[in-house]
């Protein structure tokens, strides 16, 4: 910064700076390998300030997903579900998992997080992540348990449905960031999404 | 006049706002819900939520992270 006063940080644009400098560190290296010291430094103040934010590191963590997962992306869904008497549910869940699919292709940062999470399973950070993502798991459930109780879905574990479907979707994601040939990347997310949406509701489907 | 009560401990939103929406579309206008929710989310939720259906959002209360909602259908 060229200025010779530098423009003093208020409390909150402090703590969006921690977490964003947290969640730069904590994909390059790992939730085990970064330390308190590097984040202060990262930010230029000191440990006992990023402590005075986020007493735990659970707490960073969740800020860090709320970061990642901000509520933002999810509005337009949640205006279908709130305000829309008789919403589709195949364009509900087909605007959710194009986020996902969008977020794991275009977010270097969410990927390695997620990775470094299923790696680093003696750290906190695997419970949140999974806590962040069972958000969205627990809305599947309802809406398959509530097409079961009108008849429409084949019975069973409506958990268990929705577990297979979420994560059938970040599989998807995995596999179009890994692949570079045409089979995963012939399609847009979106379309992508559609196909298995479609896929997952015509299983459930009792008419099918 | 009597109040449903509609427990949302536990769940996390979208579903507070979709069990009652789901609740006050059956619900004749005048009739009260009282909701119980455990995600903060739902405090932002309702009251936007309320506010955009019409609906009046009567008394909301935090108990040491329990919240309660009274939403008189309009």
């Amino acid at each position: 910064m060229t200025n010779k006063k530098r423009k003093r940080l208020s409390s909150e644009e402090r703590r969006d700076l921690i977490v964003q400098k947290a969640i730069e560190l904590f994909s390059r290296q790992g939730f085990r390998a970064t330390r308190v010291k590097d984040i202060a430094d990262a930010v230029g103040t000191s440990d006992a300030l990023v402590f005075q934010h986020f007493p735990t590191k659970r707490e960073l963590y969740d800020a860090i997903l709320e970061h990642l997962c901000a509520r933002k992306h999810f509005t337009e869904v949640e205006q279908l579900l709130y305000y829309t008497d008789h919403y589709d549910l195949e364009d509900v869940l087909t605007r959710l998992s194009a986020w996902v699919l969008e977020k794991t292709e275009t977010d270097p940062a969410w990927l390695r997080l997620i990775l470094y999470a299923a790696l680093e399973q003696d750290d906190s950070a695997p419970d949140l992540v999974k806590e962040h993502f069972q958000r969205i798991i627990d809305y599947v459930a309802y809406e398959v348990d509530e097409g079961q109780q009108a008849g429409r879905f084949r019975p069973g574990d409506a958990r268990a449905y929705a577990r297979s479907f979420f994560s059938g979707l970040l599989g998807l994601g995995l596999m179009r960031s890994v692949a570079r040939d045409a089979e995963y990347r012939h399609d847009t997310a979106r379309d992508a999404a559609g196909m298995h949406v479609a896929v997952f509701l015509r299983g459930l489907d009792v008419a099918q | 006049m009597n109040t449903m009560t509609l427990d949302c401990a536990g769940l996390n939103c979208p579903l507070p706002i979709l069990r009652l929406s789901k609740t006050v579309n059956g619900m004749a206008s005048g009739a009260r819900v009282e909701m119980i929710a455990t995600d903060p989310g739902a405090l932002k939720d309702v009251s936007a939520w309320a506010k955009q259906t019409g609906n009046n959002l009567l008394e909301s209360t935090e108990d040491g992270g329990q919240f309660r909602f009274v939403i008189v259908k309009a």
